[in-house]
């Protein structure tokens, strides 16, 4: 696996996906930009999309649609044309949406922020149809306001869920909303009960295999007891949505600063068992890591250095192509990668 | 019954406690019918405290280093700015984070320094300077800002304590390892790091309240008697340090704030800092001089933007509910409310989103006692990396502290014989707080 293609900007990568109508990369940027660059060859960007002010949190390209969707810290979501960039709806949230996700069927989109409350708006006109407040714990273990940071539907679009900072997940029925099941998922959450009371982590990444058998999680393990910053490893956890339970924890092997810090996105390779992500963030260096996970052997990860703390990842529809991009050193300086994952290349 | 010595014969100096209460006379009589601690002594030591009050002083010391940019000094827009936006405040022209809508609201009794550096403390980040006004020394444990006003403001013959401080967690650096400062213990604060009173606090269930009152007059009896043969001062410290302990049991109930009135309890909320900020204004309200508040952990070298969100969002609620309560219970007017931390967060933010020191500049705000709501002190450039107008040493906020506290900065206490300053040489009041 090689980089092919790097870019750098003076601007912080906040969240991003890949465009199939395009082909273009997405990137959601600190100074409320969405830059589309084309893939694999980067270069100056093909479009830019203006409309937020601040960080843009999350950006999400809907194919069928042919249109993009992306929300921000100035709580607007807004929708637009892939290509032209109109907008085809604009609409204010109550809160910072800090996470989002489509349905399958491209019907429905689903927000969450830092209120902890789940919105299910209608993605033609942006209407909200539901929402809920009620699951996750208003506090964290430390007395702190926990937020919502991640959201996915199941495949077939009968359920949807939540991640917590209070390290939970909550699985409702689409349709209602109706809680189907809290699952305890703490080991996400670190608090330091010997020097000050840090605390670190939360359910950060959810995603469903695409068999829709097994929802994945990701954040950080357990942290180091006397550090100021993410200094834990990487963590995934499989969850089998019928029962609740555990299936497998990931713990992205460590060397060095390598490996340590929160898992923040993960992308399912086309062939379906290889779930490849990124994040890290360890104790201000800013030093991320890249991984990659076999489903079929779990306890066998892959962990690949970056400078860059990943905040999101995309693979080509062809599998040939992995595009991340994140934060390098610090917030005002931005990176994209393109790696090859064919051996010609 | 009494105990007896061990190289004494038994039975020899037995003693019991009825005989001795049959001895006490009319005198013992008349302190029976208030035995109830609650209901008697506690309502009347406040009484007389709140009669006696001058000045009094709550700190919120937000500890680890809050960030200024989202606070009170930020810079939506700037690549240093962070996510969150700036709203406007109950002061014309003047805007703080979105992170605090609720102080936004009562701005008009807060005023803001935005300028403070700790160059004047030396070194690198002197968090611990800030907390007593002046560079650190090894060989001197200076008093902190609410040990000094405790020995001006206290009243010596309260049975209410002088210094309460209030923990939102047990966990923390700096301060637990200071000891004690040069001033002594005696003005050294009463630690709760709980909202829970702990057990000693309350009478044994085993002990009746007769009993426990018969205990109390047969251990001062003997005490009256051993000083009137042997004067030591240690047997009176510890006869102060005892009528202390009794003035707290006698006051359980206001240290216990859930036996507040349920809509306070309700109005504050139930986090910890809410609970401790309704706990400092019952304690100020009935005579205690001063009350910190310990807000723990600021220190958001990673994740700065959630870990404020987190905190700002307790601290907004609370810390406005007190400062709206305390005016509506005309109590601002005499008494001092300030935020302290080390020091700010830096304006470049890491990749893993956090912001590491920054004593170059930082701003704190503070209310009541004369100080001016809705003064803005000092201004910082476009992307808060430094200050452009009326820098401000934590000296200096001191000098500000001790006015608006009526304390005499020429007043010294001594360490070994040696004088030394309560304020550090060189400190000058802001007089923009107070006009």
């Amino acid at each position: 696996m090689n980089v092919i293609k790097t870019l750098e900007d003076t601007v912080g990568f906040w969240g991003g996906a890949l465009d199939p109508t395009t082909g273009r990369f997405l990137a959601g940027t600190t100074d409320g930009r969405i830059l589309a660059y084309a893939i694999p060859e980067l270069g100056e960007p093909a479009a830019v999309f203006q409309g937020h002010h601040g960080y843009v949190t999350g950006v999400l390209a809907v194919a069928p649609r042919k249109q993009i969707v992306s929300c921000g810290f100035d709580r607007q979501l807004i929708c637009r044309d892939a290509e032209s960039g109109e907008v085809s709806w604009q609409r204010e949230l109550q809160s910072r949406p800090l996470g989002m996700a489509i349905s399958a069927d491209d019907e429905l989109l689903a927000v969450v922020d830092d209120d902890r409350v789940l919105t299910i708006i209608n993605f033609d006109d942006g209407e909200t149809l539901r929402r809920a407040d009620d699951e996750h714990p208003r506090w964290t273990l430390a007395h702190r306001t926990s937020v919502t940071y991640c959201v996915a539907f199941s495949p077939d679009c009968r359920l949807v869920v939540t991640g917590c900072r209070a390290g939970y997940v909550v699985i409702r029925e689409l349709l209602t909303l109706k809680v189907v099941r809290r699952v305890d998922a703490t080991s996400f959450y670190s608090i330091s009960t010997s020097n000050s009371q840090y605390e670190w982590g939360g359910v950060r990444m959810l995603t469903f295999t695409p068999d829709g058998a097994t929802l994945v999680a990701g954040g950080m393990g357990p942290s180091n007891q006397n550090s100021a910053g993410l200094q834990g490893q990487m963590r995934l956890q499989g969850i089998d949505l019928a029962t609740g339970e555990s299936k497998f924890e990931v713990l992205l092997p460590k060397q060095k600063t390598n490996g340590e810090g929160l898992v923040n996105v993960a992308v399912f390779h086309p062939d379906g068992h290889l779930v490849v992500g990124g994040g890290g963030g360890t104790q201000s260096v800013g030093d991320g890591a890249l991984y990659a996970v076999d489903l079929s052997t779990p306890d066998y990860p892959v962990s690949h250095y970056t400078p860059v703390v990943i905040r999101a990842c995309a693979i080509t529809p062809d599998g040939n192509h992995l595009i991340t991009a994140g934060m390098l050193k610090n917030a005002s300086v931005g990176r994209i990668d393109v790696w090859s994952l064919t051996a010609d290349e | 019954m009494g105990r007896a010595h061990p190289d004494c014969v038994p039975n020899e100096h037995t003693f019991y406690r009825r005989q001795f209460l049959g001895t006490m006379g009319a005198g013992t009589a008349a302190i029976v019918p208030n035995l109830n601690p609650l209901t008697g002594l506690c309502s009347e030591l406040a009484a007389q405290q709140t009669k006696r009050r001058g000045k009094s002083l709550i700190v919120i010391y937000l500890g680890g280093g809050w960030s200024q940019f989202e606070t009170w000094d930020p810079k939506p827009g700037q690549p240093t700015g962070g996510p969150y936006g700036a709203i406007p405040t109950s002061v014309p022209g003047l805007h703080i984070s979105e992170l605090l809508p609720g102080t936004a609201g009562i701005m008009h009794h807060l005023a803001v320094v935005r300028s403070i550096s700790n160059g004047s403390l030396g070194g690198n980040h002197d968090g611990g300077g800030v907390l007593i006004g002046r560079p650190l020394d090894k060989s001197v444990t200076y008093p902190t800002l609410a040990e000094i006003a405790t020995r001006v403001l206290h009243d010596a013959d309260s049975q209410l304590p002088y210094h309460v401080e209030l923990q939102t967690n047990s966990v923390f650096r700096y301060e637990s390892t200071a000891g004690v400062s040069a001033l002594g213990p005696r003005y050294a604060p009463l630690v709760f790091s709980t909202t829970e009173v702990p057990p000693l606090f309350y009478r044994m269930p085993e002990l009746s309240e007769l009993d426990h009152h018969d205990r109390e007059q047969l251990r001062s009896f003997l005490s009256r008697n051993f000083l009137r043969r042997h004067h030591v001062d240690r047997v009176e410290a510890y006869n102060q340090s005892h009528a202390r302990v009794r003035g707290l049991m006698a006051c359980d109930s206001l240290l216990d704030v859930e036996q507040a009135p349920q809509e306070d309890l309700e109005r504050y909320g139930t986090y910890p800092l809410a609970r401790h900020c309704l706990s400092a204004r019952r304690l100020v309200e009935a005579g205690v001089p001063v009350v910190k508040i310990r807000d723990t952990w600021w220190d958001t070298h990673a994740d700065c933007f959630e870990g404020h969100h987190a905190l700002c969002t307790n601290f907004d609620h609370a810390f406005s509910t007190l400062i709206q309560d305390l005016v509506e219970r005309d109590m601002l007017k005499t008494t001092l409310v300030v935020t302290l931390s080390e020091f700010g967060r830096k304006p470049t933010i890491g990749a893993d989103l956090g912001r590491d020191h920054y004593p170059a500049t930082w701003s704190a705000v503070m209310a009541g006692c004369g100080v001016h709501g809705g003064a803005i002190v000092g201004r910082t450039n476009e992307d808060g990396t430094e200050i452009v107008e009326r820098k401000v040493s934590p000296t200096d906020l001191f000098a500000s502290y001790f006015h608006a506290l009526d304390i005499d900065p020429e007043e010294d206490f001594y360490v070994q014989g040696r004088p030394i300053p309560m304020l550090e040489h060189g400190g000058k009041v802001i007089e923009e707080l107070f006009t």
